[in-house]
Protein backbone atom coordinates (compact mmCIF):
# COMPACT_ATOMS: atom_id res chain seq x y z
CA UNK A 1 0.00 0.00 0.00
CA UNK A 2 1.42 3.21 -0.95
CA UNK A 3 0.72 5.88 1.89
CA UNK A 4 2.17 9.58 2.76
CA UNK A 5 3.52 12.55 1.22
CA UNK A 6 4.44 10.62 -1.90
CA UNK A 7 0.72 9.27 -2.24
CA UNK A 8 0.60 11.94 -5.68
CA UNK A 9 3.65 11.68 -7.30
CA UNK A 10 4.31 7.99 -8.18
CA UNK A 11 2.15 8.09 -11.09
CA UNK A 12 4.60 10.92 -12.52
CA UNK A 13 7.71 8.25 -11.91
CA UNK A 14 9.35 6.75 -14.48
CA UNK A 15 8.55 3.06 -15.39
CA UNK A 16 10.84 0.97 -14.17
CA UNK A 17 11.67 -3.15 -14.93
CA UNK A 18 12.92 -5.12 -11.14
CA UNK A 19 14.63 -8.17 -12.27
CA UNK A 20 15.11 -10.65 -9.64
CA UNK A 21 14.36 -15.29 -9.16
CA UNK A 22 10.61 -14.30 -8.38
CA UNK A 23 10.24 -11.86 -11.48
CA UNK A 24 12.74 -13.50 -14.31
CA UNK A 25 11.09 -11.62 -17.09
CA UNK A 26 10.83 -8.40 -14.79
CA UNK A 27 8.19 -6.56 -13.44
CA UNK A 28 7.37 -2.70 -13.90
CA UNK A 29 6.69 -0.48 -10.89
CA UNK A 30 7.06 3.15 -10.52
CA UNK A 31 10.20 5.14 -8.86
CA UNK A 32 12.40 8.17 -9.49
CA UNK A 33 16.19 7.87 -10.37
CA UNK A 34 18.73 10.69 -9.26
CA UNK A 35 22.32 10.86 -9.80
CA UNK A 36 24.28 10.55 -6.93
CA UNK A 37 28.29 12.41 -5.88
CA UNK A 38 27.61 14.57 -8.95
CA UNK A 39 31.18 16.53 -8.41
CA UNK A 40 32.68 12.54 -9.29
CA UNK A 41 33.95 12.86 -12.56
CA UNK A 42 35.36 9.08 -12.42
CA UNK A 43 33.06 6.44 -13.65
CA UNK A 44 34.81 3.50 -13.61
CA UNK A 45 37.80 1.71 -11.64
CA UNK A 46 40.56 -0.80 -12.34
CA UNK A 47 39.68 -3.49 -9.98
CA UNK A 48 41.30 -6.88 -9.66
CA UNK A 49 37.69 -7.82 -10.19
CA UNK A 50 37.60 -5.75 -13.84
CA UNK A 51 36.74 -2.51 -14.80
CA UNK A 52 33.87 -1.39 -12.31
CA UNK A 53 31.67 1.03 -12.50
CA UNK A 54 31.31 3.92 -9.89
CA UNK A 55 28.16 5.28 -10.97
CA UNK A 56 25.90 5.28 -8.26
CA UNK A 57 21.99 6.85 -8.21
CA UNK A 58 19.44 6.63 -5.49
CA UNK A 59 16.09 5.34 -6.63
CA UNK A 60 13.11 6.25 -4.84
CA UNK A 61 10.56 4.22 -4.78
CA UNK A 62 6.96 3.67 -3.53
CA UNK A 63 6.74 1.77 -0.34
CA UNK A 64 4.92 -1.32 -1.58
CA UNK A 65 8.71 -2.23 -3.39
CA UNK A 66 10.46 -4.45 -1.13
CA UNK A 67 13.19 -5.58 -3.15
CA UNK A 68 13.42 -9.01 -1.24
CA UNK A 69 16.09 -10.23 -3.38
CA UNK A 70 18.23 -7.17 -2.75
CA UNK A 71 21.39 -7.41 -4.25
CA UNK A 72 20.43 -10.05 -6.70
CA UNK A 73 17.73 -7.78 -8.01
CA UNK A 74 18.66 -5.77 -11.33
CA UNK A 75 16.98 -2.70 -12.24
CA UNK A 76 16.22 -1.73 -15.80
CA UNK A 77 15.53 2.36 -16.81
CA UNK A 78 14.72 2.34 -20.56
CA UNK A 79 18.49 0.37 -21.47
CA UNK A 80 20.41 1.13 -18.33
CA UNK A 81 21.03 -1.71 -15.96
CA UNK A 82 21.85 -1.24 -12.18
CA UNK A 83 22.42 -3.15 -9.16
CA UNK A 84 21.15 -2.76 -5.74
CA UNK A 85 23.95 -1.49 -3.05
CA UNK A 86 21.44 -0.63 -0.20
CA UNK A 87 17.99 -0.14 0.40
CA UNK A 88 16.46 2.05 3.01
CA UNK A 89 13.19 2.73 4.31
CA UNK A 90 12.23 6.14 5.14
CA UNK A 91 9.60 6.83 7.61
CA UNK A 92 6.98 9.59 8.64
CA UNK A 93 5.92 8.56 11.96
CA UNK A 94 5.31 4.99 11.77
CA UNK A 95 4.05 5.02 8.26
CA UNK A 96 6.61 4.32 5.58
CA UNK A 97 6.86 6.86 2.79
CA UNK A 98 8.64 5.13 0.32
CA UNK A 99 12.19 3.15 0.01
CA UNK A 100 15.40 4.38 -1.09
CA UNK A 101 17.88 2.75 -2.75
CA UNK A 102 21.37 3.26 -3.97
CA UNK A 103 21.82 2.01 -7.54
CA UNK A 104 25.23 1.20 -9.30
CA UNK A 105 24.96 1.62 -13.08
CA UNK A 106 26.51 -1.93 -14.29
CA UNK A 107 25.86 -1.31 -17.68
CA UNK A 108 23.79 -1.68 -20.76
CA UNK A 109 20.66 -4.22 -20.48
CA UNK A 110 21.16 -7.04 -23.07
CA UNK A 111 17.86 -8.07 -24.89
CA UNK A 112 16.79 -10.55 -22.64
CA UNK A 113 18.19 -8.66 -19.45
CA UNK B 1 57.29 -16.29 -18.08
CA UNK B 2 54.85 -15.33 -15.32
CA UNK B 3 52.11 -15.24 -17.94
CA UNK B 4 52.45 -18.84 -18.43
CA UNK B 5 52.52 -19.21 -15.05
CA UNK B 6 49.20 -17.54 -14.25
CA UNK B 7 47.58 -19.27 -16.90
CA UNK B 8 48.38 -22.63 -15.73
CA UNK B 9 47.27 -21.99 -12.19
CA UNK B 10 43.80 -20.78 -13.62
CA UNK B 11 43.40 -23.54 -15.69
CA UNK B 12 44.30 -26.15 -12.93
CA UNK B 13 41.27 -23.78 -10.69
CA UNK B 14 38.84 -24.19 -13.59
CA UNK B 15 39.45 -27.39 -14.34
CA UNK B 16 39.01 -28.16 -10.22
CA UNK B 17 35.07 -26.68 -10.89
CA UNK B 18 35.57 -23.27 -9.44
CA UNK B 19 35.86 -19.95 -11.71
CA UNK B 20 38.65 -18.61 -11.96
CA UNK B 21 40.25 -15.83 -14.48
CA UNK B 22 43.51 -13.54 -14.46
CA UNK B 23 43.45 -10.23 -12.44
CA UNK B 24 42.08 -6.48 -14.13
CA UNK B 25 39.83 -8.35 -16.92
CA UNK B 26 38.94 -5.88 -19.56
CA UNK B 27 35.75 -6.16 -18.69
CA UNK B 28 34.39 -6.99 -15.34
CA UNK B 29 33.78 -10.74 -14.37
CA UNK B 30 30.67 -12.19 -13.65
CA UNK B 31 30.43 -12.32 -10.02
CA UNK B 32 26.75 -13.02 -9.99
CA UNK B 33 26.55 -16.69 -10.45
CA UNK B 34 28.89 -18.45 -7.11
CA UNK B 35 32.13 -17.91 -6.08
CA UNK B 36 35.09 -16.74 -8.52
CA UNK B 37 38.79 -16.16 -7.87
CA UNK B 38 41.26 -13.56 -9.43
CA UNK B 39 44.62 -14.85 -10.06
CA UNK B 40 47.76 -12.82 -9.74
CA UNK B 41 51.51 -12.53 -8.63
CA UNK B 42 52.18 -10.19 -5.93
CA UNK B 43 55.99 -10.89 -5.77
CA UNK B 44 58.91 -12.84 -7.78
CA UNK B 45 62.04 -13.18 -6.49
CA UNK B 46 64.58 -14.96 -9.15
CA UNK B 47 67.12 -18.03 -7.50
CA UNK B 48 70.11 -18.78 -9.13
CA UNK B 49 70.08 -22.71 -9.62
CA UNK B 50 73.97 -22.43 -9.83
CA UNK B 51 76.80 -23.19 -12.46
CA UNK B 52 75.25 -20.33 -14.90
CA UNK B 53 71.85 -22.26 -14.24
CA UNK B 54 72.91 -25.09 -16.29
CA UNK B 55 71.35 -28.58 -15.29
CA UNK B 56 72.81 -31.26 -17.98
CA UNK B 57 72.55 -32.53 -21.09
CA UNK B 58 69.95 -34.78 -22.25
CA UNK B 59 71.69 -37.09 -24.97
CA UNK B 60 70.06 -37.96 -27.97
CA UNK B 61 68.61 -41.30 -28.46
CA UNK B 62 68.41 -41.51 -31.87
CA UNK B 63 71.39 -39.94 -33.32
CA UNK B 64 70.07 -36.48 -33.26
CA UNK B 65 71.65 -33.42 -31.86
CA UNK B 66 71.92 -33.53 -27.72
CA UNK B 67 70.04 -30.89 -25.65
CA UNK B 68 71.85 -28.72 -22.85
CA UNK B 69 69.52 -27.53 -19.99
CA UNK B 70 69.00 -24.79 -18.17
CA UNK B 71 66.90 -24.26 -14.93
CA UNK B 72 65.91 -21.82 -12.93
CA UNK B 73 63.79 -21.25 -9.76
CA UNK B 74 61.50 -18.54 -8.75
CA UNK B 75 59.70 -18.03 -5.37
CA UNK B 76 56.39 -16.67 -6.12
CA UNK B 77 53.48 -15.08 -4.14
CA UNK B 78 50.22 -15.69 -6.06
CA UNK B 79 47.34 -13.91 -5.16
CA UNK B 80 43.85 -15.07 -5.01
CA UNK B 81 41.24 -12.92 -4.73
CA UNK B 82 37.88 -14.85 -3.63
CA UNK B 83 34.14 -13.25 -4.43
CA UNK B 84 31.43 -14.70 -3.34
CA UNK B 85 27.70 -13.29 -3.69
CA UNK B 86 25.67 -11.73 -1.08
CA UNK B 87 22.92 -13.77 -0.22
CA UNK B 88 22.03 -16.99 2.00
CA UNK B 89 23.41 -19.25 -0.99
CA UNK B 90 27.00 -18.15 -0.92
CA UNK B 91 28.00 -15.19 1.43
CA UNK B 92 30.82 -14.94 3.69
CA UNK B 93 30.72 -18.45 4.14
CA UNK B 94 31.01 -18.99 0.70
CA UNK B 95 34.58 -17.37 0.45
CA UNK B 96 35.69 -20.23 2.94
CA UNK B 97 34.50 -23.16 1.03
CA UNK B 98 36.28 -21.76 -1.78
CA UNK B 99 39.07 -21.22 -0.12
CA UNK B 100 39.26 -24.90 1.19
CA UNK B 101 38.43 -26.00 -2.56
CA UNK B 102 41.49 -24.15 -3.88
CA UNK B 103 43.92 -25.40 -1.09
CA UNK B 104 42.38 -29.20 -2.49
CA UNK B 105 43.20 -28.67 -6.32
CA UNK B 106 46.70 -26.99 -5.50
CA UNK B 107 48.03 -30.74 -6.03
CA UNK B 108 46.86 -30.58 -9.86
CA UNK B 109 48.99 -27.73 -10.30
CA UNK B 110 51.78 -28.76 -13.43
CA UNK B 111 54.79 -30.51 -11.94
CA UNK B 112 56.98 -27.20 -11.98
CA UNK B 113 55.32 -25.35 -9.69
CA UNK B 114 55.11 -26.36 -6.28
CA UNK B 115 52.56 -24.95 -3.53
CA UNK B 116 53.71 -24.56 -0.17
CA UNK B 117 51.62 -22.52 1.86
CA UNK B 118 48.52 -20.43 1.89
CA UNK B 119 47.10 -17.30 3.63
CA UNK B 120 43.70 -16.39 3.50
CA UNK B 121 42.89 -12.37 4.85
CA UNK B 122 39.80 -11.12 6.19
CA UNK B 123 36.66 -11.44 4.57
CA UNK B 124 35.14 -8.23 3.31
CA UNK B 125 32.03 -6.79 2.44
CA UNK B 126 32.33 -5.20 -1.21
CA UNK B 127 29.19 -2.90 -2.03
CA UNK B 128 30.57 -2.00 -5.38
CA UNK B 129 30.61 -6.01 -6.36
CA UNK B 130 27.56 -6.95 -4.15
CA UNK B 131 29.76 -9.91 -2.71
CA UNK B 132 31.73 -10.53 0.10
CA UNK B 133 36.03 -10.88 -0.72
CA UNK B 134 39.12 -12.60 0.49
CA UNK B 135 42.40 -12.33 -0.70
CA UNK B 136 44.73 -15.14 -0.38
CA UNK B 137 48.29 -15.25 -1.08
CA UNK B 138 49.77 -18.75 -1.99
CA UNK B 139 53.44 -19.15 -1.89
CA UNK B 140 55.27 -21.19 -4.60
CA UNK B 141 58.26 -22.31 -5.50
CA UNK B 142 58.32 -22.45 -9.81
CA UNK B 143 60.66 -24.61 -11.59
CA UNK B 144 61.18 -23.84 -15.53
CA UNK B 145 63.81 -24.61 -18.01
CA UNK B 146 64.97 -23.86 -21.45
CA UNK B 147 67.07 -25.90 -24.02
CA UNK B 148 69.53 -24.74 -26.27
CA UNK B 149 70.97 -27.17 -29.32
CA UNK B 150 74.98 -28.04 -28.46
CA UNK B 151 76.25 -25.84 -31.06
CA UNK B 152 73.64 -22.68 -29.36
CA UNK B 153 72.26 -22.10 -32.43
CA UNK B 154 68.65 -22.17 -30.93
CA UNK B 155 67.61 -21.02 -27.52
CA UNK B 156 63.95 -21.54 -26.20
CA UNK B 157 62.94 -19.36 -24.01
CA UNK B 158 62.47 -20.58 -19.90
CA UNK B 159 59.08 -22.31 -19.73
CA UNK B 160 57.48 -24.09 -16.44
CA UNK B 161 58.72 -27.21 -15.79
CA UNK B 162 55.57 -30.30 -16.85
CA UNK B 163 53.65 -27.66 -19.36
CA UNK B 164 55.55 -29.29 -22.30
CA UNK B 165 57.36 -32.32 -22.46
CA UNK B 166 60.79 -31.17 -21.51
CA UNK B 167 62.10 -34.80 -21.03
CA UNK B 168 62.73 -33.69 -17.23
Amino acid sequence: MTAGVFDGVWPYGQTLRAFDADSVNGREFMGFIEPLSLADTVSEKRDRAGRVSEEKYRLIAAPAETFPYRSATLIVCGSIKYEILSIKEIHNGEEITHRECVLLKVGEAASDA
Amino acid sequence: MLDDILDAAVNAINTAGISAFREFPERRADLKSGASVSVGADSCKCLSSGLGEYLGTRVASDGGEDVELFGRRLELELRFEIYSPFGAAYGAAGCLRCADSLRECFGALPSGLKALDMECGEIKADEELSCYRCSCVLHTLAFLVAESTSGETKFLDFVLKGTVDSGN
